[in-house]
């Protein structure tokens, strides 16, 4: 599936998807549902939450 | 590149080309002390004028160069919102800053073109801050 092709199903444009895939940008939940519901996935198995180093 | 940054890119370039040598002549007035400002509100008007038209052309050329793209039809989706959304806040805190300091140099008594001017440079910067703002965030994300 291309890029361009998972933005078509999830209504957002390709740069959209490749900020995603790149960490530039975390999509709203409705969209990361969606994300998930087109790979058949659960939302967790899609995206994963790495938490930033607390600063000192 | 996406037809919204490129959008961002040629608003950009043309507000600071234009409004560049629109305030270089006010700067070249104001050294010879003899600045008329009937010259240069024609002269504003006729940057504003010149700006949207270089707009105008540019995009619909970008818009011809990207037509492949699928976003040159598209709306905006919930990232580009978010962008537009964040960079039109840095420019009304431009805005807030430069009608403070108008407010100042009128106090202090600072002649009437350059206060004018501080009125035209207010939103120019703005508008410069806020397409810088969206390109950069289109570049590093957000």
């Amino acid at each position: 599936m291309t890029q361009q092709d998972l933005a078509d199903r999830i209504g957002v444009t390709r740069q959209t998807v490749n900020a995603i895939e790149q960490a530039k940008y975390s999509p709203s939940l409705e969209v990361a549902f969606r994300i998930a519901a087109v790979f058949g996935l659960p939302l967790e198995r899609v995206f994963q939450y790495e938490a930033k180093p607390a600063r000192k | 590149m996406s037809f919204r940054e490129t959008s961002a890119w040629i608003s950009l370039a043309s507000l600071i080309l234009v409004f560049g040598f629109y305030f270089y002549e006010v700067g070249v007035a104001l050294r010879a002390a003899q600045p008329d400002p009937g010259d240069f509100l024609g002269q504003y008007i006729g940057s504003v004028v010149l700006v949207v038209i270089v707009q105008v052309v540019l995009s619909i050329i970008a818009a011809i160069v990207l037509r492949k793209s699928q976003d040159v039809r598209a709306a905006r989706d919930e990232r580009e919102r978010l962008i537009e959304l964040k960079s039109n806040r840095f420019a009304f805190y431009i805005l807030q800053i430069g009608i403070v300091l108008t407010v100042i140099a009128i106090d202090v008594g600072v002649e009437p073109f350059v206060i004018g001017n501080c009125l035209v440079l207010t939103p120019v910067v703005g508008e410069i801050v806020r397409f810088g703002g969206q390109i950069v965030y289109y570049r590093l994300g957000l």
